[in-house]
């Protein structure tokens, strides 16, 4: 049995999915909910405490140094696994590695109690613009960056595998997320949601990317259950996992384009997709997608695969996850992005 | 005779191939099915086999991909501006490349049954390759790493194919009863090499140990072949680990794994391919974070070959870098050649620039020029 912290500070989309499913499973005999977004979202979600379910609001050093240090010390001795969503989601402008804090602050709490383990949301898109293969075992291949977002998940992997305590860190990338498999469901609209929602409405005419690329796209439900399921094994410690569709699974951009404008339609609206060169030049009227990596999942098959999980094709879930959103107007209970 | 394509060498099996002379390893059953199973990107593989009277008298695996790092010889500039163009204006500006050859080939035949007539086959072959390279969507044909005695490059030439120097192979025959008969057999030089190596790992606390079944081993020793592809100066095939495991399932050819470590981290691999007629030190990981990645390496190839040796194996190939160290160990450079065929006359047109700057990949010349940086 695993008493798990989930320290959510970005990232609401897979955080409270990941809540919801931590919640169900039985092998989690407790979960902590750390709650730092600026929403409150996930605390919101939980709808209050259980006695599985125990919810602590606001920054991770208050709780640790601050005044609310007596209520940190009464839980802290429990705690197994940690498992921090960070910052991620593009939305911030900000340069400075947003996660950089906590995640220290995490480094010296595991330093300090050798059997805890942490598990780190980060993402594919670390690999920037690199082309060609981009595996597991890889971080620092001298690639560049489409944005901030991408170099800050990079910059969180470098310090936490510099770490003394590294070893006893495990490093998650999902690609793009999408809501569940089979009912579309998601909790937030986040992430690829506002293109999907620009090419359902026609709004979006123009997009930057490379037509001939692929978009790699998960269900949220696979990301949460592999997450969970490798987060309970030992020997995860100090490897990464990427989490993604892989090559065979993803889709190139072209039909992604017109999978999504003409799902349960007879037409399709006319979108370009304009090279890569002119993504400037659109300035904010198209979206840049695809990446010129391949993103290679070995560990994750080897490890997930026997246990009955593997990722769906995503022509076989892109249907209901466009149903689900517009069923809900596109906005997520209490508006979370 | 007549050719037929495949998209899978179980079609062809491994009791076919087996007798096909040429190039034993490069293009045994095994690697090709653990490269076949290992593909990843768009690239894809079709097999084209010379069949005469229901035997198998030949065959060539043909792959087709944009993510075939062909330019991996051309100057830095020429490669910095492509994948420029690639990031720029995407993956259709660039080119689709159809390769007939091993990707890992450093020996390159076509593998041919020896009572079959080489000529014929050639005849029949070539225009088949260049018929289903252009149907899978290429741009260009390369006929990769011919090795210079084989004798039917004239079909090729006569078939307007440009021949162009690829990197020297480097192989030596190790006719030895022993591993020290074969240091025996070494240059003043090389002894003094040997010895001194030897006595530094012993000093430096370095052992090695052999592993026949390493599928488990992959995600340990796979960033350290990683280490290294990134590191290399010629960035050619990119493998997954998916590759290292299908290889250590390998019957046909076997497959074994060097690991070298030190004080319980590992710190090199290589991988070992033989058969009864040759053996390779195919692949090579390095970690370079050692402070003595040098010694790692020159300590894994001699008890490389001391294994080869010690199987009693004829023939040993080394691969197509790192030529200070392999020629030391007694390796011989052989030149091997690349044939291109442009199906777009832009390529074809720089196909004459190409050939003048490959000749710096002729062997005598890159003998004069030993002492590039280990890989």
């Amino acid at each position: 049995m695993r008493n798990v912290l989930l320290h959510v500070s970005g990232r609401p989309f897979v955080a409270l999915h990941l809540l919801d499913a931590l919640r169900a499973r039985p092998e989690v005999a407790q979960v902590f909910l750390l709650d730092s977004t600026p929403e409150r979202g996930p605390a919101k979600r939980a709808q209050g405490a259980s006695p599985k379910l125990k919810i602590f609001s606001g920054e991770l050093p208050t709780y640790q140094r601050g005044a609310r240090g007596g209520v940190w010390q009464e839980f802290a001795d429990e705690i197994d696994t940690v498992l921090y969503c960070g910052e991620g989601g593009g939305e911030s402008g900000a340069e400075q590695a947003p996660d950089a804090g906590p995640l220290k602050s995490w480094l010296a709490f595991l330093e300090d109690r050798a059997e805890v383990r942490l598990g780190f949301l980060s993402t594919a898109f670390v690999a920037g613009r690199r082309r060609g293969l981009f595996t597991e075992f890889d971080l620092d291949c001298g690639q560049s960056f489409d944005d901030a977002w991408q170099r800050r998940a990079f910059e969180s992997e470098r310090l936490l595998r510099a770490s003394a305590a590294g070893g006893r860190v495990t490093v998650y990338r999902p690609s793009h997320v999408v809501g569940d498999s089979r009912s579309g469901e998601a909790h937030a609209f986040g992430g690829l949601y506002p293109v999907l929602r620009a090419l359902r409405r026609g709004r979006l005419n123009l997009l930057a990317g490379d037509a001939r690329a692929r978009l790699d796209i998960v269900p949220v439900n696979y990301v949460v259950n592999s997450l969970i399921e490798l987060s309970l094994r030992p020997e995860v410690a100090g490897r990464t996992y990427h989490l993604v569709g892989g090559w065979h699974r993803s889709m190139p951009v072209k039909e992604f384009v017109r999978f999504v404008g003409s799902h349960g339609r007879g037409s399709v609206a006319k979108v370009f997709v304009v090279p890569p060169v002119l993504a400037g030049a659109l300035r904010g009227r198209g979206e840049r997608l695809a990446t010129a990596a391949v993103f290679d999942d070995y560990m994750a098959r080897v490890a997930l695969e026997p246990r009955g999980l593997s990722c769906p094709p995503a022509e076989s879930y892109l249907g209901p996850v466009i149903e689900f959103a517009e069923g809900r107007g596109w906005t997520a209970p209490g508006g979370s992005g | 005779m007549q050719v037929t394509v495949h998209d899978t060498i179980d079609d062809l099996g491994p009791a076919a191939i087996e007798p096909l002379e040429g190039s034993p390893l490069d293009f045994s059953y095994g690697v090709l099915r653990a490269l076949e199973r290992s593909l990843w990107g768009d690239l894809s593989v079709r097999y084209l086999a010379v069949n005469d009277g229901g035997a198998l008298a030949a065959f060539t695996p043909l792959f087709v991909g944009t993510n075939l790092n062909f330019n991996a010889l051309l100057p830095r500039l020429v490669q910095s501006g492509y994948a420029a163009l690639l990031d720029s204006m995407g993956v259709g500006a660039g080119y689709s490349v159809a390769v007939a050859g091993c990707p890992l080939s450093d020996r390159g035949w076509i593998p041919t049954h020896p009572e079959a007539d080489p000529h014929a086959v050639v005849k029949i072959l070539l225009p088949e390759i260049e018929a289903v390279a252009r149907a899978c969507g290429a741009d260009f044909l390369m006929l990769k790493d011919i090795h210079e005695k084989f004798p039917e490059t004239g079909q090729f030439l006569k078939a307007g194919f440009v021949q162009t120097y690829s990197l020297p192979g480097v192989s030596l025959a190790t006719p030895y009863g022993s591993f020290d008969e074969y240091i025996e057999h070494r240059t003043k030089n090389g002894r003094k090499h040997f010895r001194k190596n030897s006595r530094k790992a012993v000093e430096r606390g370095l052992s090695v140990s052999f592993h026949e079944d390493f599928a488990e081993l992959v995600p340990a020793v796979y960033p350290l072949f990683r280490q290294t592809f990134l590191k290399a100066k010629y960035h050619f095939e990119e493998l997954s680990p998916y590759f290292y495991r299908e290889c250590a399932a390998s019957r046909s050819p076997r497959t074994e794994l060097l690991v070298c470590e030190k004080e319980g981290r590992r710190v090199g691999s290589v991988m070992l391919v033989w058969n009864s007629r040759e053996f390779a030190i195919k692949r090579v990981g390095v970690d370079y974070a050692h402070e003595e990645s040098g010694l790692v390496y020159n300590v894994m190839m001699y008890e490389g070959m001391r294994r080869a040796i010690e199987r009693g194996v004829p023939q040993v190939s080394l691969g197509q870098s790192t030529y200070v160290p392999k020629t030391r160990l007694g390796g011989v450079m052989q030149n091997l050649h690349l044939y291109l065929k442009g199906f777009k006359l832009s390529l074809h047109a720089s196909f004459p620039v190409q050939r003048l700057w490959l000749r710096r990949y002729r062997s005598d010349r890159v003998l004069q020029t030993l002492g590039e940086p280990a890989e």
